[in-house]
């Protein structure tokens, strides 16, 4: 008994500490910011996404520590990251487009359906949508073998049904999105092969969606449809691998 | 001369050869495998071509042959000898002789064989598979001997496919070659059926739609020349293939159409008006197999600001205003004239400076004589500067491989004088407003004058580690627990269904409800039957067998029997088709067990007796189930 409280003491005074250590290197990593320290603010930054949940918080700073040090297009992919933590946030949109004037991107117009979209993650959205399928096989079911009327509730499930399915796919489509990377522009390849022709370059904070990747290369077609091969260092998914 | 019964005896006395004779005829009906191979035609003059054929035929008395089509031969490569183009076609036959129908399936495979040299050219044996079992193919020669003075000049030498390559190429190096079909004036040329390459280590442009046609007079012969300029370039080192194919249709005049050695013949067979005007044919041109060595870009003496230009280039360097104010822009230019892989050139990287803000150029290019690998390609810089006085703008340098003098070349743009006046605008300072609930006091700072606008508002921290999002990244889909769980849902709503279904029926169908409560009295009743013949309690069990009996029926007829008479069940038992020695059991068994319930007498059977009955009553009770 003596022991078991011993161990509840234990595991809360490390989950304080884990709290502790989460709110240090993000503190630390406020305080090299303001102190004009920007590689060491990116860097405790990231010891605060990689040890802790990933933040919004976090990678908005990240961002902001990597604009200082001059790397804007990994700034803007922070920023991109941090939209997708905390959609709500409209806040992350409007640095966002300020990020990309500065670097001489065109304004992006938002759809609100893709924005809508951000708002649950994709395995939300897929959840939701799978739950409000078998509701709706339910309320068939019971509406079969049972004596009520269940139109109303069939009718407000298939609703909802039209509504989830195609912001889980929209969802699922973002899945493949991502950013040029490079400082400089980029070339987009015919081939996966750094000695292959060029087909077009493209700026830096370039968005394009993911369409095959073959070794080191990714096939994208970018916002403006074009379509070209990009070294895989050149370009990031804005949803990472979880591995 | 035989009798009837000499016949007979014969019959009995030798029934193996019957048997015999019988397999005979049995295999004579298996459908028979023959494999030719030869060429046609078997000689040819130097420069003409020929095809290498094999024919697969499959012949049968019972019905025609099953196809299964050959598609590869392990034709061994013989030297200085090129077979390619290979093709296969099917034909079927039925013979009717004596009155005996005879099948034949055959399947030839056309090659075409294209020598370079004199000589003999003999194709050795080797096997093939077919249906499972493999055939040899016998081998056969082709003869190419000189051509004769006289005669008429080989298809080769009337139509042909020519592209001049070089021997080696650097990599990412792009050259401009011509692909050219020369056509003697005596042949119609009719279309332009497919282009293809073999070139994978190369890029290759597209086959351009308008060519260029002229005529050009070739060892005293008129030939009409159309060529099309590709782009290639080579993106992989070592020695690499690459050979062009063209398929065209044309009109060989008639004198060329007896040997035939190319394409199929019209499947109408000829007419006069072939004769006269020539036999379209389909023809596919090949140019001489060749490999290019691709050599890698050397790295000795290669200069820090190489970026992969391959080529031959000159540069000027020039800014549009010798004078600014601090904040105006000035656009620096780097033109580029000459001739290589233009395509690939970026603007050159400039270094940061302290006094300059400057962003990534825009280049433009303007191609000269409509080629993509010669013209001007210029890169307009946008530079702010950010300090007054006296300021110079970087240098450029830009450094070319040449492959003509296989070294590298740097060219170095002097740096370039502007002179910058103060600015007249007034500079807001970076502002500190704060964000969530935390209120910290930020010292005011000038922004880093490279990096951030001083316009720019929004630079502000986020103060708030808000809890996290970690789950954006996962994908159910890759997820088992998704699966088994959806899987556990479907399982248990089809569980559901079915139950929900019982239930209805249950409740709508009293026949269903009946055998229902029936079946399920009976295996209560079953188990006081086993109790009984334990206990060898006669009477329990004769009462526990007429009920098994009683509800056993019900489930069959579907009618309630529980409270029936004795001869209301017998009358449904003899409506029951069942066996004679299973009805007498139950007959006997209600017999018993009306003589206990109603006469009150007891059974003096033994254990073993009531034993053998209750096996008989399960016999008969599971026969009616």
């Amino acid at each position: 008994m003596i022991y078991a409280k011993q161990c509840i003491l234990l595991i809360a005074c490390l989950s304080l500490l884990g709290l502790n250590l989460e709110g240090s290197a993000f503190e630390q990593g406020i305080a090299a910011y303001e102190s004009g320290d920007y590689s060491q603010a990116i860097e405790h930054f990231h010891t605060s996404i990689d040890t802790d949940t990933e933040t919004a918080a976090a990678r908005h700073n990240l961002a902001l520590a990597y604009a200082q040090s001059g790397q804007t297009s990994e700034a803007l992919w922070q920023l991109q990251r941090a939209h997708r933590l905390e959609p709500s946030n409209h806040e992350l949109l409007i640095k966002i487009e300020a990020l990309k004037q500065q670097i001489g991107l065109l304004p992006e117009s938002y759809s609100w359906f893709v924005l809508a979209s951000h708002y649950l993650s994709f395995s939300q959205w897929l959840i939701l949508s799978a739950l409000i399928t078998w509701i709706l096989v339910w309320l068939y079911l019971l509406g079969r073998f049972s004596q009520r009327s269940l139109t109303s509730g069939r009718l407000t499930t298939w609703i909802l049904l039209m509504l989830a399915l195609p912001f889980t796919a929209v969802s699922y489509l973002e899945q493949s999105r991502g950013q040029i990377l490079s400082e400089e522009p980029v070339e987009l390849r015919a081939a996966p092969a750094s000695a292959a022709p060029t087909v077009g370059n493209r700026l830096p904070g370039s968005q394009g969606r993911i369409l095959d990747q073959h070794e080191g290369f990714y096939k994208i077609k970018t916002t403006d449809q074009q379509t070209g091969w990009i070294s895989k260092n050149n370009f990031r998914p804005f949803y990472l691998d979880p591995k | 001369m035989y009798t009837y019964n000499h016949s007979l005896k014969m019959r009995f006395r030798y029934p193996f050869h019957l048997v015999f004779i019988s397999l005979l005829g049995l295999l004579s009906a298996q459908a028979e495998v023959t494999i030719r191979a030869y060429f046609d035609p078997p000689s040819i003059p130097l420069g003409d071509r020929s095809q290498y054929i094999v024919e697969i035929t499959e012949t049968s008395t019972r019905s025609m042959p099953n196809h299964q089509a050959v598609n590869s031969l392990d034709i061994p490569p013989i030297e200085n000898l090129s077979l390619r183009n290979g093709r296969i076609s099917t034909s079927q036959r039925t013979n009717i002789i004596n009155f005996e129908q005879e099948y034949s399936l055959t399947q030839s495979v056309v090659v075409e064989a294209d020598p370079s040299q004199l000589g003999t050219y003999t194709i050795p044996n080797y096997t093939v598979e077919y249906k499972g079992k493999a055939y040899s193919v016998t081998s056969t020669q082709l003869k190419v001997t000189e051509r004769d003075e006289n005669a008429p000049p080989g298809i080769d030498e009337l139509i042909y496919l020519q592209i001049d390559l070089p021997e080696s190429l650097y990599l990412g190096q792009s050259i401009e070659s011509e692909l050219k079909l020369f056509v003697s004036t005596d042949i119609n040329l009719r279309g332009l059926n497919g282009f293809d390459r073999n070139a994978d280590s190369f890029t290759v442009s597209e086959l351009p739609d308008d060519p260029q046609e002229r005529v050009e007079i070739i060892d005293g012969r008129r030939y009409r020349v159309i060529s099309w300029p590709l782009e290639i370039t080579p993106i992989r080192s070592g020695e690499q293939p690459i050979d062009f194919q063209l398929t065209i249709s044309a009109v060989i005049p008639q004198s060329r159409n007896s040997r035939d050695p190319y394409g199929s013949r019209s499947p109408f067979g000829s007419s006069i008006f072939d004769d006269m005007f020539g036999r379209t044919e389909r023809l596919n041109l090949y140019t001489d197999s060749t490999t290019i060595n691709v050599k890698p870009l050397p790295t000795k003496n290669q200069p820090s600001t190489y970026s992969g230009a391959i080529g031959d280039f000159s540069m000027e360097v020039f800014s549009d205003t010798e004078s600014t104010s601090v904040g105006e822009p000035i656009m620096l230019s780097l033109k580029l004239n000459g001739k290589g892989n233009f395509s690939r050139i970026n603007g050159p990287e400039l270094p940061a400076s302290p006094a300059w803000r400057h962003y990534k150029p825009e280049s433009t290019f303007e191609p000269r004589n409509d080629s993509d690998r010669e013209g001007t390609k210029r890169f307009d810089y946008v530079f702010i500067p950010m300090k007054a006085g006296q300021q110079a703008l970087p240098a450029i340098n830009f450094a070319f491989f040449d492959p003509e003098t296989e070294e590298y070349v740097e060219l170095k743009g002097p740096p370039i004088e502007v002179a910058v006046k103060p600015s007249t605008r007034a500079q807001a300072p970076l502002p500190s407003t704060q964000t969530g609930n935390t209120e910290k006091a930020r010292p005011t700072e000038t922004p880093a004058p490279s990096l951030v606008n001083p316009e720019e508002r929004l630079f502000t921290l986020d103060y708030q580690p808000k809890s996290g999002k970690s789950s954006i990244n996962s994908n159910p889909l890759k997820n088992k627990s998704f699966w088994i769980i959806n899987g556990l849902l479907a399982f248990a709503t089809l569980g559901g269904y079915l139950y929900l279904r019982r239930r209805e029926k249950y409740r709508n169908s009293e026949t269903f409800a009946l055998v229902q409560a029936c079946k399920q009295a009976l295996q209560q009743t079953r188990k006081e039957l086993k109790a009984a013949c334990d206990q060898n309690n006669h009477e329990s069990f004769y009462l526990a067998a007429q009920n098994a009996i009683r509800l056993q029926l019900s489930i069959c007829t579907g009618k309630n029997l529980k409270a029936a008479s004795s001869a209301e069940i017998e009358r449904d038992l003899n409506a029951l088709s069942i066996e004679t020695e299973q009805l007498l059991s139950l007959r006997t068994i209600l017999t018993q067990a009306d003589a206990i319930r109603f006469s009150g007498l007891s059974s003096s059977s033994s254990s073993s007796h009531l034993e053998s009955t209750y096996q008989k009553l399960q016999n008969a009770l599971n026969k009616l189930s």
